[in-house]
């Protein structure tokens, strides 16, 4: 996937587990786990606001576009 | 909790079709033993002898190839009168009428034009019962196959997700079964039809093999298959769903 979510690094700058972000926006740890692993195929409004309101961070800051291999 | 009940509504009309096609999937398998075992043991050996029933057409038939009317003149078939028939002759033969109802008159404006019916008979050779028994399995097990994958696809969806991702091969495979069946019962009946009557040596009535199409049957198989293609799509909307954040 060319859309890398950078939650891991977010995570680790403001000193949050993933467990603790989930709790605080209301969103489930295994759907949270879809996300910081790349598994994820769509994200929606709500949640990348919530995310970045309680990251204090930009949409720029947790996602990032990766070119892919001409390759592949 | 109005969405819960609406849910478990739903399971419940699920699992209440499941309990029926229980039933129907296993009164089928006992249907099948029955036919594997237990009716070639009963006809070949019992006390009445073994008859089959091929449809067929009173009258000229869809292919003229296959009418009996090119056979001698004939009188009413039963298995006594095979084997007492007097072996025909030149001089007795006179051509079949090639539409016995032409004289018959019903009420003005009407004619009957063609009939349709059963003809019953005792196969000449055991391999003739067999291969029709045969066929019937054949049949009886295409169905057993289509109740087990509609089992399957019910089960999926008393559990809770009916958009498993084998359920769209599983309705391609019952539409195709459906419509093979039916493909395979018409041609048979047909052949099974056109061998019974070349066996004929006297009767009364031009007989043809009747050409019977199940359209119930391949309008249900074609419809399963545009289900499929639908529930495929349904698959991947559903998997892309539930990867949504």
């Amino acid at each position: 996937m060319t859309i890398h979510v950078r939650l891991d690094q977010l995570l680790l700058e403001k000193g949050i587990t993933l467990t603790e972000l989930g709790a605080r926006i209301g969103i489930a740890l295994p759907n949270l786990s879809i996300l910081k692993t790349n598994k994820a195929r769509a994200i929606r409004f709500s949640t990348l606001e919530s995310i970045c309101r309680e990251l204090d961070c930009q949409p720029g800051d947790l996602l990032v576009h990766q070119r892919g291999d001409p390759e592949e | 909790m109005i969405e819960e009940s609406k849910t478990l509504e739903r399971r419940g009309l699920a699992k209440g079709l499941k309990v029926w096609l229980d039933i129907l999937f296993f009164l089928t398998l006992l249907g099948g033993g029955l036919v594997l075992i237990i009716w070639p043991v009963v006809s070949f050996s019992g006390p009445e002898e073994f008859k089959l029933t091929v449809p067929v057409i009173v009258g000229e038939g869809a292919f003229r190839y296959f009418n009996a009317g090119k056979k001698d003149p004939i009188r009413e078939v039963s298995v006594e009168a095979m084997e007492d028939a007097p072996i025909s002759t030149e001089e007795d033969r006179t051509p079949a009428p090639s539409n016995p109802w032409e004289d018959v008159s019903i009420a003005p404006g009407f004619t009957l034009a063609k009939a349709q019916g059963q003809l019953l008979f005792k196969p000449p050779t055991i391999g003739a019962g067999l291969l029709y028994w045969f066929f019937t399995l054949i049949l009886v097990g295409a169905l057993a196959y289509g109740l087990f994958l509609l089992r399957r696809i019910l089960s999926t969806t008393v559990e809770g997700n009916p958009f498993d991702s084998a359920n769209p091969r599983r309705l391609v495979h019952l539409g195709w079964i459906v419509l093979a069946s039916s493909l395979f019962a018409t041609a048979s009946k047909f052949l099974f039809g056109h061998w019974a009557l070349s066996n004929l040596s006297d009767s009364d009535f031009l007989l043809s093999p009747a050409l019977m199409f199940y359209k119930e049957w391949l309008t249900c198989g074609l419809l399963i298959l545009v289900l499929a293609a639908i529930w495929k799509e349904a698959v991947r909307i559903s998997e892309e769903q539930s990867l949504t954040v």
